[in-house]
């Protein structure tokens, strides 16, 4: 019996793969942008999987056990943060993975609406740390990259100088078209569904004139609905930004009031490369110049 | 009733009094309030009765321990009958090798895939008859030692657990409000069992995923006359991606038991079946059907069958939630009840993350 037991023990430890020093990292990450982010810093050859998938509604994400058993042999798993994902806990909780780095990309952020006072839920789904949606804010991006180079030159020292000078050079780019951007979406107004793109108006000089929700994740009543359509009308802004998993029929409603302009974007890039989260932000810069 | 009270205040003293002030709200549990009120008219054979009751109030804390350790301990009060210890867990997630981890403390038993749900995220309202026939009201519920591993697989998950049990799950016929008269002499104390399962799951295509399963519970159902019960479940779970908020699921379950011959009971063997569809309509609706049979635990051959409809609203996410449910209830030797439902839901507290 003894043996039988030894045995099995035995059998669990070799099955279990670890990742050995000279390996490149692996990654799983929430969210396609924190994902494209840590590909920036890793290069290539990194194994980065993610989580939710960027049509989805990340603030209700089904944990599945394909993800627990990817993030088992993860060396890192990587959070949005600000109490979007929450579920995150589960899946690290539930990938038994003992040398698992949990890292809060949030920690590097400017953080913006950060509530005063009491928070409760008859403010509606409010993040009592402050807006989650940091990532929609390309020099949010470039201090994650620097944070994450930290990190992860720590668990590859070898490989350090080289994650630094990939973060610079995703950092830089963020800069650079940072700048363009700014040019191009300065003074621009526009409307949106939930409160996902107050980052990227902030660092754009962007407007943003009405929301959708009269409250976050609360769905409109017709008065308030109406109240929208009065403030598009007025201001002339048509384009509200929507993701994908908001019901429509709200934006159906202004479309038909005002001539509102369905901006279906979601709030992450496609793919969690750096191309792909530079170019869904082109992607809503553009729709902000569409007329 | 008074031992689950006693027990009850002295976890929450302990919580209490062992947590020193100045880290009392950075790390405070997380705390949870989920309150479930019911407005019935039931018809039966002509006679009609209406009812609003407060059917349950579960109060949960829940939270880390330490890196690798979390625990969970759940109290149910149902109406005027007393508080119950539905959980109190202590789990090593991340503490154990190959990825293994460890559950002790009373708990839903890892059997089946609806089983260690709790009763309010049911759209259907209520746990399957099978379960409240075979293990009692809520299902099969017992203290256990279980050990959960993570196959080191790729494409497929597979997760298999081995526990044992305190034994009391396998008595059957827990109701709420009934006296606990398990272990009153040395003759009817459980005796200790083993529980097991085994689970499958896959992601075929990007929007269709699949959980198969079969688990077994073992062990003596009658102290007295020492007679054994083995129960064994099959299991799958069907989930259908149809948009970014829109999805169909469709579950099964089947459990069969084989119960020894006693000194008051033949050999038994009852079978029952669960049967789900649900559609998630959009971020807020959701609709199904369920259908499903029992046999009765103690005579195999007497049959309740049960279908049903429901329709859902989350005002926003779980915080709210209300449920109409309308079924009907055919027992083999009494007239078929048919009932309306209203259920209103509130959830105080952190948002639980969706398992599949």
């Amino acid at each position: 019996m003894h043996r039988i037991l030894i045995g099995l023990g035995a059998a669990f430890l070799a099955l279990t793969p670890r990742a050995d020093a000279g390996e490149p990292l692996r990654v799983v990450a929430s969210t396609t942008d924190v994902g494209a982010i840590a590909r920036a810093v890793l290069g290539d050859d990194a194994s980065v999987e993610i989580v939710a998938r960027p049509d989805r509604d990340p603030h209700a994400l089904e944990v599945r056990p394909s993800t627990m058993r990817l993030t088992a042999k993860a060396d890192f798993y990587l959070k949005v943060g600000l109490s979007l994902d929450l579920w995150a806990d589960d899946i690290v909780r539930g990938s038994r993975n003992r040398d698992l780095k949990v890292v809060d990309c949030s920690q590097w952020v400017e953080v913006l609406e950060k509530p005063a006072g009491k928070v409760d839920l008859s403010q509606g789904d409010v993040h009592p740390e402050g807006n989650p949606h940091w990532w929609t804010d390309p020099l949010n991006a470039a201090a994650v990259a620097r944070g994450l180079a930290d990190a992860f030159g720590r668990a590859r020292p070898d490989d350090a100088d080289r994650f630094r000078t990939n973060a610079e050079t995703f950092a830089a780019e963020a800069e650079r078209r940072t700048a363009a951007w700014r040019e191009r979406a300065g003074g621009a107004r526009f409307a949106e569904y939930h409160r996902s793109w107050v980052y990227f108006a902030y660092r754009f000089g962007a407007e943003i004139v009405a929301r959708v929700e009269p409250l976050p994740g609360i769905p409109p009543s017709a008065r308030q609905l109406q109240e929208t359509a009065d403030v598009l009308k007025a201001t002339g802004v048509r384009a509200v930004f929507r993701d994908p998993y908001q019901t429509p029929s709200p934006v159906r409603f202004l479309e038909r009031e005002v001539g509102a302009r369905d901006v279906l974007i979601p709030t992450s890039c496609e793919e969690p490369t750096p191309e792909s989260y530079f170019a869904h932000l082109e992607r809503a810069i553009a729709a902000l110049e569409a007329r | 009733m008074s031992r689950s009270i006693v027990f009850a205040w002295a976890a929450a003293f302990v919580l209490v009094c062992f947590v020193p002030p100045a880290l009392a709200q950075k790390l405070n549990p997380d705390l949870s309030v989920i309150g479930d009120v019911r407005a019935q008219a039931v018809d039966t054979d002509g006679e009609s009765t209406q009812s609003l009751e407060l059917h349950e109030v579960e109060v949960g804390l829940a939270g880390a321990l330490n890196p690798y350790a979390s625990a969970a301990v759940y109290l149910g009060i149902h109406g005027t009958e007393g508080i119950e210890v539905e959980e109190a867990k202590l789990t090593l997630d991340r503490y154990l090798p190959a990825s293994l981890a460890l559950t002790a403390g009373q708990s839903l038993l890892d059997f089946g895939q609806i089983n260690p749900r709790h009763r309010h995220a049911f759209p259907w309202l209520d746990a399957p008859l099978m379960h409240q026939e075979f293990f009692g009201e809520d299902g099969a519920r017992d203290v256990t030692a279980r050990l959960d591993w993570l196959a080191p697989t790729t494409g497929v998950a597979i997760r298999a657990s081995a526990g044992v049990l305190g034994g009391t799950s396998l008595l059957g016929g827990h109701d709420h409000g009934a006296e606990d008269d398990s272990g009153d002499t040395e003759e009817d104390a459980p005796e200790l069992g083993a529980s097991g399962r085994l689970e499958l799951f896959a992601e075929p295509s990007g929007s269709v995923s699949f959980a198969i399963g079969g688990s077994v519970l073992h062990g003596v159902y009658d102290p007295a006359d020492g007679a054994h019960a083995t129960w064994l479940d099959v299991d799958a779970k069907f989930n259908v991606d149809l948009g970014p908020a829109r999805k169909l699921v469709l579950q099964v379950e089947g459990v069969k038991g084989t119960l020894e011959a006693s000194e008051e009971t033949s050999t038994q063997d009852p079978t029952g079946y669960f049967a789900v569809a649900d559609l998630r309509l959009d971020r807020r609706w959701n609709v199904g059907g369920w259908a499903e049979s029992t046999a009765e635990r103690a005579e195999d051959s007497i049959r309740t069958n049960r279908y049903g409809g429901f329709v859902g609203l989350q005002l926003m996410e779980e915080t709210t939630v209300f449920r109409v449910v309308a079924r009907r209830t055919s027992p083999d030797e009494a007239p078929a009840t048919n009932e309306l439902i209203l259920q209103a839901l509130f959830s105080l507290g952190p948002h639980q993350s969706h398992r599949f």
